[in-house]
């Protein structure tokens, strides 16, 4: 029986070298373009046909830009609608590279730190860069709030500068966690499944409501995420 | 004369009453534990996040430094502080949601 946690692993597909780095075209680089050209093509498809009143298929696409639209409408306010394209993209990379790790044979790159990992320090930065841009020197009012007395600075300065920087890296585990954990278990349930013969029917009946299970988690923790990055973007916008 | 009898069945349907209403509440509590486990495990993550990025920057500020263990035990501590800052805000931030 192979290990569950063999599934996460790394392989390279094209090697490649850059300069002594390795930059090879892997299984996880793989699973990123098929997610970004499914998502690319989905839309082109559903969106072929565009009518005022729209049909079937173009109700889904809509339906799903107008749920984040009000995401960022809410959580980050009129002014935060400027960066709606960056928070949608988040939304569908991350939802639909969960659901496609949920078929057999694929890979989920949203399981791996380094990936995820990127995209939230992708959000810190733009949440500094919108910060300086909208508030100038305002902005490093974060890290000393209003109403603290001077001589408390050098130890509130570094308190909140690590609190601004660990925010990534609380977002990061929290879906790396989540994503682990659910295909370990899928992974586990199923070798039960084949130890078991024939009493393997009760826990194939059992993991087939777990993948369900994991679906609503799939989306769900993408979800999350993109509420967290908004939450996390808005604070950049507002003053204390 | 028809006092103890209506007590008798008020006193029933009290108990009807307080029945429906811990059954209620029971449900209620179990859904708000859910909600409350997950709330639970993110605010642990904000915590250990503070910790362990306080304990990067000590790290790397000793070594570009050579102050071996002085920043690493100071940031670790102002870490610890920036986890329970997190948490805080993050318990706030349920609110909007």
């Amino acid at each position: 029986m192979s290990s569950p946690l063999e599934q996460f692993e790394i392989k390279p597909l094209i090697p490649l070298e850059f300069h002594g780095y390795n930059i090879s075209f892997s299984n996880s680089a793989l699973a990123m373009t098929i997610t970004s050209v499914f998502i690319v093509i989905l839309f082109a498809v559903l969106l072929r046909k565009r009518t005022i009143i729209p049909n079937l298929s173009q109700s889904v696409p809509e339906a799903l830009y107008e749920f984040i639209y009000n995401l960022v409408k809410t959580n980050v306010g009129k002014q935060g609608l400027k960066y709606f394209s960056f928070i949608f993209c988040l939304f569908l990379y991350i939802a639909f590279g969960n659901l496609f790790g949920l078929f057999p044979y694929s890979f989920t790159f949203t399981s791996h730190i380094a990936a995820v990992g990127f995209l939230s320090v992708l959000a810190l930065l733009f949440k500094i860069c919108v910060g300086i841009y909208n508030r100038k020197w305002g902005y490093l009012r974060t890290f000393l709030p209003k109403g603290i007395p001077y001589a408390l600075a050098p130890l509130v300065v570094p308190i909140e500068a690590i609190s601004l920087l660990s925010k990534p890296f609380s977002l990061t585990v929290r879906l790396v966690a989540n994503m682990t954990v659910g295909h370990i278990m899928l992974k586990i349930l199923g070798g039960f499944v084949v130890a078991l013969g024939i009493f393997g029917v009760v826990p194939l009946l059992f993991q087939s409501l777990i993948i369900i299970f994991e679906m609503f988690i799939a989306v769900l923790q993408a979800f999350i995420y993109t509420v967290l990055s908004c939450i996390y973007l808005g604070d950049a916008l507002h003053s204390h | 004369m028809k006092k103890p009898q209506d007590i008798a069945s008020l006193d029933k349907k009290i108990d009807v009453f307080k029945k429906k209403r811990t059954a209620k509440q029971a449900q209620s509590v179990r859904e708000d534990s859910h909600q409350n486990a997950a709330k639970g495990f993110q605010m642990s993550i904000e915590l250990i996040a503070g910790v362990f990025i306080g304990f990067c920057i000590g790290y790397f500020l000793d070594l570009l430094f050579q102050t071996k263990p002085w920043l690493l035990a100071v940031f670790t501590v102002l870490g610890g502080a920036a986890g329970i800052l997190n948490i805080y805000k993050s318990s706030h931030e349920g609110e909007n949601i």
